[in-house]
């Protein structure tokens, strides 16, 4: 496992445990997805593993601002209601 | 005048008593008859004439003049005449109207009857019946009325000549008609641009655009040239007027001629009458409009007053500056116009002497309140540092400062000190002379020069280096700018002037070369600092000079002069001031504290925040904004935009989302940590309001949620907080340190090199 990955997982764990905000840990988060791959795949994977839906929202948020957004776009449209404006950047 | 005579004939017998018509005179005859009785003696009596022009009731006497009688001795008939001065008879339109009284000099018709026949002789001597009637016998009536209208038209006095009269008159007639209409087209354009004129001329000269002036110009050039049309058929109208009038003339000297020539003496005049009533812009003359450039100098004066009495001098020296490049692009753009008119000039040249009358007073009755080199007049100059001045000035080389220089060494001093308001003055001779020059140099752009291609076309990138084509000699102008701003700096330095009053000079100066002090091998001045110099600039108006409009924009990135870090500078200032509520003071503190910050960015981010702008100019927040400051100008900011939030206080948070609306919840804590929450509708978009989330204290997510630092912290100690806090953790970077000071719970997130990206209090405190 990376070091990358490595911080992500245990960034992402800081979300649901402590009280935020998580503004920037949202921040640092895409910053470490936009940066390597496996990060990036491995949010792929947790995505399609969480039951949470708070969780697979925040996955799919991160892995769209990390340049995948044909994968988590149906998602985000259908179950959070995510419009087109949503999608600009 | 003509004369009419009317003759009054009563035939009642055969003794004709011989009086004639007098040559004089259009004759009238009135005959009287009895029959079976006697007519009795005719005494002077009155005929009654209505002139129809002004219906004015005239009366003359009529005199008996003949009389016949019959085999017994009786009058059987009586003929008189009557006389009117033709003085108090006028014939009008053409017509005669009348009416009279007989008497039978008081004698009764007793047997019979009474027959009146009145003829008129016509100045052709054809003879017209105008009354015939008969009275009964009436043994108790001796007065009989003729109530008659008799139109004499003047087509019967001569029909030829009325028929050529005629004719002339309606061609006459019809050309003013046609100038008439054009009268009447010019007067609704005129009243057009009048309207324009007034509606330009109403507003504050100061508030007027470099457009309005244009159209001001315009509407005023239009309407000179209307009114010279305007004069050309007021000409014309003169021009028929007088044709008219001669052509009358000539009508009635033939009239008089022929009615000389007949034996009658009958006056023409007035026969015509021609309504020569024209459209107001024809008839009002010069025109009498409001002087704009008077209305100009008193306000630029009472401006001036305002700043010097209330001891605002440097604004008053600005205030100068800006009014002498006004009035000498005023008298240029008047001057060049081909078709100036004297008045017009001279109405704007005595507006700006009478301004040049009170700043720099004149040689007989005014000392004004500067001197031409804008040192003002009640607080000269030291001598020492005018001998010092003086000599660094033509050092420079530089005519203009040279010219300062020899104002300076003629200049006394009472004292040997030297005033803010002479610094002040110091900094803007230089910069203001000098940056005038330069921004006066820079060509006008040709408006195809900034048009956007076609959709197959150029880069904007391309159309602007095209435009700088146009601008090679500003680079000369430019570099020649920088030197004398520099040597200027640098005797200002050079005489331990302080930075204060060279700051705008010297902000400018760094601003643009990124260098203490401007020298090449100045200390390289980093981010705040040169925001600071963009601060400074404000003031002068110089920073929407150089970065508001494309002309200068293009033109200077592509001389790559100022470059990116210019802009940001310009960039980071403007936002500053913004957060700062366009308070330059506040602005500038709000950069000093941020000294004790790496990163102007994630100052910004902290205090400000960072906004998206809707297309209806309200603010979408998308990250940051952890001060009161920020969260404040938020507020404002939508607020001026149209959109109103009310906040409202509670102990627990929305769960559900809010969609929109207008109410932000709020909980100040104990520590002073202020915890809100945003509705929907008030982020840029869902990504970031689900990014901005909590947990309560009973583990529920909350979206849209902001955490503020307490009202107390300044930005200073945020940054000296956030410093202290990087500086004990020197391991953690590329992450989000969780620490605690003054017993307020922080995380402050850094990147690989420990800069800091954003600094806030966390949720549960």
């Amino acid at each position: 496992m990376s070091d990358n990955l490595k911080k992500f997982e245990s960034t992402l764990a800081l979300v649901y445990s402590s009280s935020g905000p998580h503004e920037a840990t949202f921040g640092l988060l895409k910053d470490l997805a936009k940066s390597d791959n496996d990060v990036l795949r491995w949010v792929s994977q947790e995505f399609h593993n969480a039951k949470d839906h708070d969780k697979k929202s925040d996955l799919a948020r991160i892995a769209i601002a990390a340049g995948m957004r044909e994968q988590f776009e149906i998602f985000l449209r259908e179950e959070d209601g995510w419009t087109d404006e949503d999608f600009k950047v | 005048m003509s004369k009419l005579w009317l003759i009054l004939v009563f035939w009642l017998g055969t003794i004709v008593q011989g009086t004639t018509a007098q040559a004089a005179d259009v004759c009238f005859f009135i005959v009287w008859k009895a029959q079976g009785s006697a007519v009795g003696e005719q005494l002077p009596g009155y005929i009654n004439f209505v002139d129809l022009n002004d219906y004015e009731k005239v009366s003359f006497a009529v005199m008996p003049s003949s009389r016949r009688f019959d085999s017994t001795g009786k009058v059987i008939e009586s003929k008189s005449m009557g006389c009117i001065d033709s003085d108090v008879f006028k014939i009008g339109s053409n017509r005669i109207r009348f009416s009279f009284v007989l008497g039978n000099g008081g004698i009764a018709i007793t047997e019979g009857y009474l027959q009146v026949e009145a003829w008129v002789e016509l100045p052709n001597r054809s003879s017209k019946l105008l009354v015939f009637s008969r009275y009964d016998a009436d043994p108790n009536r001796a007065y009989w009325e003729e109530k008659k209208v008799f139109d004499i038209a003047f087509s019967e006095v001569d029909p030829e000549l009325a028929a050529e009269a005629e004719h002339v008159v309606h061609e006459i007639q019809a050309d003013i008609g046609m100038i008439k209409q054009v009268s009447a087209a010019y007067n609704a354009e005129s009243s057009t641009l009048e309207n324009a004129v007034r509606s330009i001329e109403s507003k504050s000269f100061d508030a007027i655009t470099s457009e309005d002036f244009g159209s001001y110009l315009e509407a005023k050039e239009k309407l000179r040239v209307l009114r010279l049309k305007a004069d050309d058929k007021r000409n014309e109208v003169k021009a028929k007027q007088a044709e008219l009038k001669a052509t009358v003339a000539s009508i009635k000297e033939r009239v008089d001629g022929d009615l000389r020539s007949q034996g009658f003496d009958v006056g023409s005049k007035d026969f015509f009458q021609v309504p020569l009533d024209l459209d107001p812009i024809l008839d009002q003359g010069p025109s009498s409009e409001v002087n704009p450039f008077a209305i100009w100098s008193e306000k630029t004066i009472a401006d001036l007053q305002y700043l010097y009495g209330n001891e605002q001098r440097v604004q008053f020296l600005e205030k100068v500056s800006h009014w002498t490049v006004q009035a000498q692009d005023l008298i240029d753009t008047v001057s060049l116009r081909a078709s100036i008119q004297p008045e017009e000039f001279n109405q704007l040249t005595a507006a700006v002497k009478s301004v040049e009358k009170y700043i720099y007073g004149d040689e007989q009755s005014s000392k004004g309140v500067i001197d031409r080199e804008l040192w003002f007049q009640d607080n000269p100059v030291p001598v020492e540092f005018r001998r010092d001045m003086a000599d660094a000035l033509e050092k420079t080389g530089d005519p203009g400062l040279k010219r300062m220089a020899n104002s300076i060494k003629n200049w006394t001093s009472p004292d040997g000190k030297m005033s803010k308001n002479q610094q002040a003055v110091l900094a803007l001779s230089y910069g203001m002379w000098n940056l005038t020059r330069f921004f006066k140099s820079l060509p006008q752009p040709k408006p195809e020069d900034f048009q956007e291609v076609d959709a197959s076309g150029q880069a904007r990138e391309q159309v602007y280096s095209s435009a700088l084509k146009n601008y090679n000699g500003a680079v000369a102008n430019y570099r020649q700018m920088m030197a004398d701003i520099q040597g200027a700096v640098d005797t200002a330095a050079d005489l331990r002037v302080s930075a204060s009053p060279l700051s705008p000079l010297k902000a400018l100066c760094e601003l643009i070369t990124q260098r203490r002090w401007c020298g090449d091998s100045g200390e390289k001045i980093g981010l705040v600092d040169n925001a600071f110099n963009a601060i400074e600039v404000f003031p002068l108006g110089l920073s929407t000079m150089l970065i508001g409009k494309g002309i200068q924009k293009s033109l200077l990135n592509g001389l790559e002069i100022f470059g990116e870090e210019f802009e940001a500078a310009v960039n980071v200032a403007e936002t500053v001031v913004e957060v700062a509520g366009k308070d330059a003071a506040k602005a500038k503190v709000i950069l000093d504290s941020a000294k004790k910050w790496d990163s102007v960015e994630s100052l910004l981010h902290v205090v400000k925040g960072n906004y998206q702008i809707a297309a209806d100019g309200t603010r979408k927040l998308v990250t940051g904004m952890h001060t009161k400051l920020g969260f404040d100008n938020f507020i404002e900011l939508n607020q001026s935009a149209g959109k109103t939030f009310s906040i409202r206080n509670v102990t627990e948070f929305a769960v559900e989302r809010i969609e929109a609306g207008g109410e932000i919840l709020s909980q100040t804590l104990e520590n002073g940590v202020r915890r809100v929450q945003l509705p929907r509708d008030a982020w840029a978009n869902a990504d970031a309001f689900s990014d901005a989330i909590a947990y309560s204290e009973a583990g529920q997510r909350l979206k849209g949620i902001k955490t503020l630092w307490p009202e107390s912290y300044d930005v200073s100690k945020i940054g000296d907080i956030t410093r202290r806090i990087v500086e004990s953790n020197p391991n953690i970077r590329n992450s989000i340190i969780e620490a605690s000071v003054d017993g307020i719970k922080i995380n402050v997130r850094v990147d690989a090199s420990g800069k800091v990206l954003t600094s806030y209090p966390v949720w549960k405190q």
